[in-house]
C-alpha cells in the first residue's frame, strides 16, 4: 500500500464512516419517530381509534428532515471550520503554544530538530510544532487536513521525560498519521461527532426552555403544549446522547486500527523497534500519565499518541491498551515497566542519537502486526525503496522514487541530520529566526550587478526598513558562500520559520520577494523555484490561497500542463536537444495512457505557464498524480545524471503537487 | 378535545422545530465567533512568545557585556550597576508579561522597564566612547553587535505581536463578539507601543494590498 493508495483509501474509508454514521443517525430518527408515534397513539386511544395507527408519514418526514439537517449542518460547519483553520486551529483548541523556531529551551530545541530532520527526510514542509504547556502527561498528536497544513503537538511531559530516540519514535508515529491520510479521517470524525452532539445539546435547550416557560402558566391548553415540548426535548436529548455513544464507539474502533498501523509505520520509519516501544513503556510506567486535562480533548481524543481521555468501557477507548501495543513490537515484553524505567534513568540523555546497533530486518520486527499491506512480498513500498537505494544514496530508478513517497527512512533522516549540521552556524541560526530568515531569502535574490542590486535594496528599504537592509547585507557574503546543495534544505527551513510571521509581515515579505525577482526583468530557474517553493506554500498557510480540490481524473484533461512540466524538466536536465527529446519520450510513455504528448520547443516554455501547470496538476486525483510523478522521475533519471537544478526543480514540483518525496540528490 | 390533542402535538412539534433551528443557527454563529476569538487570542500569545525568546537572549547577553566593560571602566561602577539593576527589573516584568501576554498592566510595565533598560544601555555605550581600549576589544565589539541584532529582532517580533493584537482587538469589538467577549474573559489586549523612531519608520512603509 503506497502513499497514493492511502490517500485514495482515506477517501473510501470516509465512505465507510459515512455509512456507519448514517446508520447511527437513522436509528436516532427511528427512535424519535417511535416515541412520537407512541405519544400520538396514546392521545387518540379514545373511543374513535380502536386500532393504533403506527404510520404517520408527515411525522416521519418531519423528524428525518429535522435530524439530518441538524446533524448535517453542524458537522459540515465543523469540518469547514477546521479546514479553514487547518491543524493550527485544532492545536489552539487544545490550548497549544507554538514553539518558536528560534527557541533556546533545550527540550523544545530537541523536538524541533527531530521534527525538522524527519520532515526534510520525507519531503513534507516542516510542520509547526505546538506544545501543550498545561499537560504534564506524556502524549502527542498530529492534526491538519493535508501534509501541507499539518501540525504536530506534544505535551510538555513528552519533551521533558523522553529521550531523543523515544521522541523520534513518537514523532515518526505522528508522521505516519500524516502520510496514511488519517488526519483527513480524523477531521471527518470530529465533524460527525460534533453534529450528533449538537442534537443532544438542542434537546437539552428545548427541555430547559419548556421547564422554564411551563412554570409560569396555568392555562390548560398552554400547559399541555409545554408538557409536549418538555417531553420532546427530553426525547431528543436522550436519543442524541445515545447517538453520541454510538458515534464514540465508531470513532474508537477506527482509531484503534489506525494506531496499530501508525506504530508499525514508526518501526519501519526509524528501523528501530526500541524507539516506539521505549516511548510506550515510558507511558506504561507512569500509569495514566497520557491523560489530557483540557475539556476540549474529548472530541480530538482519537488523534493522540496514547489514550488521552480514559473511559471505563473498553469499547470507547480510542487506543489499544499500551501493553498490547508494546507486545506487538516487542513480544518478549513481560509487562514490568519499572525495570525498564530503572534502566532508562541510568543512561544519560543524549542530544545526538547514539550510533545504532545492527539493524534488524523490518519484516522480522513487524511479524506481529496483523495489518494487511504492511507485511508480505517485498515488505511494501519500503522494501522496494530500500532495495533500490543503498544508504542515503540517490535512487535513480523512478520506481524507487515513487515507492519513497510518503515514506520515511532512517538513512534519509541521518542524511538530513548531517546536512543540517553541515550548514554554516551563522546561516543555520539565521534560517531559524523569523527576522533573519527573510533576509536570507532577500540575499539569495540579490543580483550581482551593482545597478540592479541598488534597485533591489531600495525595494527592501521601502517595504521593510533600514534594519532589514542591514541584516541582508550582513548575511550576503555567507549566503553567497552557501554550497548549492544546501540551498534547498535552507529554503525548506525558512519556509517553516516564516509561517510564524504575522499576516501583515508576510504580505510585506511576499511583496518584496516578487519585486526582487522582477528587478532584473528576467526570471531564472532558481528564482522561480524559490518563489514557488516559499510563496505558494506560505500563501496557503496564511489562507491567501484556497486549498486544492480534486478536479482531474484523466491525463488528457491536463495534457498541456503535463507537457509543460515534463518539457521544463527535460530541458533543464539535458543540454542536448536530442537527448531531451529521448527523455521526454520515455517520460510520456511511462504515463501509460494513450495520450499523444508532444515536446514543445524550448522557446515556448515559460515560467508563467509552468506555474499554471503546477497549480492544475495539483488538482489531479492521487493515482493520476502518481503517474505524473513517475513520468517526472523518469524524465529526471533518463540520462542517469542528476544536476542540482534538476534535483531542486523536481523537489519544487513534488512539493507543489503535495507529494512528499524524500530528497533526491544531485550526482555532480 | 381529541382533535385539539392531535393539533396540540403538532403545534408542539412545530415549536420544537423552530426552537431547534433557531438554536442551531444562533448557536453555530456564536460558536464560530467564540472559536475565532480563541484562535486570535492564541495567535497573539504565540506572537508574544517570539518576543520572549529574543528578550531572554538579550538578558543573557547583558551580564557578559557588563563583565567585559568592568575590566576597562572600573570607575563607572554606577553606570554598570544601573544597567544590571535595569536588566533585573526588566526580567521580572518580562516574566509577568509572559505568564499573561496582552494584560494591560503587565505590558505597560514591560514596555517601560524595557525602555529604561534601553536608556541605561545607551548611556553605557556613550560612556564607553571615552575608553578607546574597550571600544577596540574584540569581545566587546562582538557583544555589541549581537545586542544590536537582538534588538532588531525584538522590534520585529513586537511588530508581529502588535499586528496580531490589533486583529484580535478588532474582532473583539465587532458584533456579536462585543456582546459576550468581556463576560467570557476575553479582555482587551494591550499593544506594546512603538516609540517615536519606530512609529516614524512604520508610517513611512507602504501599505501592501493583495
Amino acid at each position: 500500500m503506497d502513499f497514493f493508495q492511502n490517500q485514495d483509501k482515506a477517501r473510501t474509508k470516509t465512505k465507510v464512516l459515512v455509512f456507519y454514521f448514517g446508520l447511527a443517525i437513522s436509528s436516532m430518527i427511528i427512535l424519535i419517530y417511535i416515541v412520537i408515534a407512541c405519544a400520538l397513539n396514546a392521545n387518540s386511544s379514545g373511543k374513535e381509534a380502536i386500532e393504533a395507527n403506527w404510520f404517520h408519514p408527515e411525522v416521519l418526514l418531519f423528524v428525518t428532515i429535522g435530524v439530518t439537517s441538524v446533524v448535517g449542518l453542524a458537522s459540515l460547519f465543523k469540518v469547514s471550520e477546521i479546514r479553514r483553520g487547518g491543524g493550527e486551529q485544532v492545536a489552539s483548541m487544545l490550548g497549544g503554544r507554538r514553539i518558536s523556531s528560534a527557541t533556546t529551551d533545550q527540550h523544545e530545541r530537541v523536538v524541533m530538530n527531530v521534527v525538522e530532520e524527519m520532515a526534510l527526510a520525507s519531503g513534507v514542509p516542516v510542520p509547526p510544532v505546538y506544545v501543550l504547556d498545561q499537560e504534564p502527561g506524556i502524549n502527542a498528536f498530529a492534526a491538519g487536513f493535508t501534509p501541507n497544513d499539518a501540525v504536530i503537538g506534544v505535551n510538555r511531559g513528552t519533551i521533558e521525560i523522553m529521550n531523543r530516540a523515544e521522541l523520534q519514535g513518537v514523532i515518526a508515529h505522528e508522521f505516519s498519521h500524516i502520510f496514511n491520510g488519517d488526519m483527513r479521517l480524523n477531521v471527518r470524525l470530529i465533524g460527525w461527532l460534533f453534529g450528533i452532539q449538537m442534537l443532544a445539546i438542542i434537546g437539552y435547550y428545548i427541555f430547559r426552555f419548556a421547564s422554564i416557560s411551563s412554570s409560569g402558566r396555568n392555562n390548560k391548553n398552554g400547559n399541555q403544549i409545554a408538557i409536549a415540548i418538555f417531553v420532546g426535548g427530553l426525547v431528543i436529548m436522550v436519543v442524541g446522547f445515545l447517538g453520541q455513544i454510538c458515534a464514540r464507539m465508531i470513532q474508537a474502533a477506527i482509531s484503534r486500527q489506525r494506531e496499530y498501523l501508525a506504530d508499525a509505520s514508526a518501526v519501519q520509519f526509524t528501523r528501530d523497534p526500541n524507539t516506539i516501544s521505549g516511548a510506550l513503556k515510558v507511558i506504561g510506567a507512569s500509569a495514566g500519565s497520557s491523560a489530557i486535562k483540557i475539556p476540549t480533548a474529548q472530541q480530538a481524543s482519537h488523534m493522540f499518541f496514547a489514550e488521552g481521555v480514559s473511559s471505563a468501557f473498553g469499547g470507547l477507548s480510542t487506543h489499544p491498551p499500551i501493553a498490547d501495543r508494546i507486545r506487538k513490537i516487542d513480544p518478549q515484553f513481560d509487562g514490568n515497566y519499572s525495570k525498564y524505567m530503572q534502566h532508562r534513568y541510568q543512561r544519560p540523555v543524549a542530544e545526538k542519537p547514539q550510533p545504532k546497533a545492527a539493524r534488524k530486518d523490518p519484516a522480522e520486527m513487524l511479524k506481529n502486526f496483523p495489518i494487511p499491506g504492511m507485511g508480505g512480498e517485498g515488505f511494501g513500498p519500503m522494501g522496494e525503496m530500500t532495495k533500490n537505494m543503498p544508504g542515503a544514496g540517490m535512487p535513480l530508478s523512478p520506481a524507487a522514487i515513487i515507492a519513497g513517497v510518503g515514506m520515511l527512512d532512517d538513512d534519509h533522516v541521518q542524511h538530513s541530520q548531517g546536512m543540517i549540521d553541515s550548514i554554516d552556524p551563522l546561516i543555520k541560526s539565521a534560517v531559524h529566526d523569523p527576522f533573519s530568515a527573510r533576509c536570507v531569502v532577500y540575499s539569495l535574490l540579490l543580483d550581482d550587478k551593482e545597478a540592479i542590486r541598488k534597485k533591489q535594496l531600495s525595494v527592501i528599504q521601502q517595504a521593510e526598513g533600514q534594519t532589514t537592509v542591514a541584516e541582508t547585507l550582513k548575511l550576503l557574503p555567507y549566503v553567497k558562500r552557501l554550497p548549492q546543495s544546501q540551498r534547498l534544505p535552507c529554503l525548506e527551513i525558512v519556509q517553516s520559520t516564516l509561517s510564524e510571521l504575522s499576516l501583515e509581515q508576510y504580505k510585506r515579505f511576499g511583496y518584496s520577494v516578487i519585486e526582487l525577482v522582477k528587478a532584473d526583468q528576467h526570471i531564472d530557474l532558481f528564482e522561480f523555484i524559490l518563489q514557488h517553493l516559499i510563496l505558494s506554500h506560505l500563501d496557503r498557510r496564511f489562507g491567501l490561497r484556497p486549498p486544492a480540490k480534486v478536479r482531474f481524473h484523466q491525463a488528457k484533461q491536463i495534457k498541456a500542463d503535463i507537457e509543460m512540466v515534463l518539457a521544463v524538466l527535460v530541458y533543464v536536465g539535458h543540454a542536448d536537444e536530442k537527448e531531451a527529446a529521448k527523455a521526454f519520450r520515455l517520460a510520456s510513455e511511462s504515463i501509460g495512457e494513450k495520450v499523444p504528448f508532444e515536446l514543445m520547443p524550448k522557446s515556448k516554455c515559460n515560467f508563467k505557464l509552468l506555474d499554471n501547470g503546477l497549480e492544475r496538476i495539483n488538482e489531479a486525483a492521487p493515482q493520476l498524480k502518481k503517474q505524473i510523478l513517475h513520468a517526472a522521475a523518469t524524465a529526471v533519471a533518463a540520462d542517469e545524471r542528476i544536476t542540482i537544478s534538476e534535483a531542486e526543480l523536481f523537489r519544487a514540483f513534488a512539493e507543489s503537487i503535495e507529494c512528499p518525496v524524500p530528497p533526491i540528490l544531485a550526482t555532480e | 378535545m381529541i382533535v385539539f390533542a392531535q393539533n396540540g402535538w403538532l403545534i408542539a412539534g412545530g415549536i420544537c422545530a423552530v426552537i431547534g433551528v433557531a438554536v442551531v443557527v444562533i448557536g453555530l454563529f456564536l460558536w464560530s465567533t467564540y472559536n475565532g476569538l480563541v484562535e486570535k487570542r492564541n495567535r497573539y500569545k504565540n506572537a508574544f512568545s517570539q518576543i520572549d525568546v529574543q528578550l531572554k537572549r538579550r538578558y543573557d547577553l547583558i551580564p557578559n557585556l557588563v563583565e567585559v566593560a568592568k575590566g576597562y571602566m572600573a570607575h563607572e561602577k554606577d553606570t554598570l550597576e544601573a544597567v544590571i539593576a535595569a536588566r533585573n527589573t526588566a526580567i521580572s516584568a518580562q516574566k509577568a508579561a509572559s505568564s499573561n501576554p496582552g494584560d494591560p498592566s503587565a505590558m505597560k510595565n514591560l514596555a517601560s522597564s524595557e525602555s529604561a533598560l534601553g536608556g541605561t544601555l545607551s548611556r553605557l555605550m556613550m560612556v564607553s566612547e571615552a575608553y578607546p581600549d574597550l571600544k577596540a576589544n574584540q569581545n566587546m565589539m562582538q557583544l555589541q553587535e549581537e545586542l544590536t541584532s537582538t534588538e532588531n529582532k525584538v522590534t520585529f517580533a513586537r511588530q508581529g505581536y502588535n499586528d496580531s493584537v490589533t486583529v484580535y482587538n478588532t474582532t473583539r469589538e465587532q458584533f456579536p463578539a462585543v456582546v459576550f467577549a468581556a463576560s467570557l474573559g476575553f479582555q482587551q489586549a494591550e499593544l506594546w507601543e512603538l516609540d517615536e523612531k519606530e512609529a516614524e519608520e512604520a508610517r513611512a512603509r507602504p501599505k501592501i494590498e493583495f
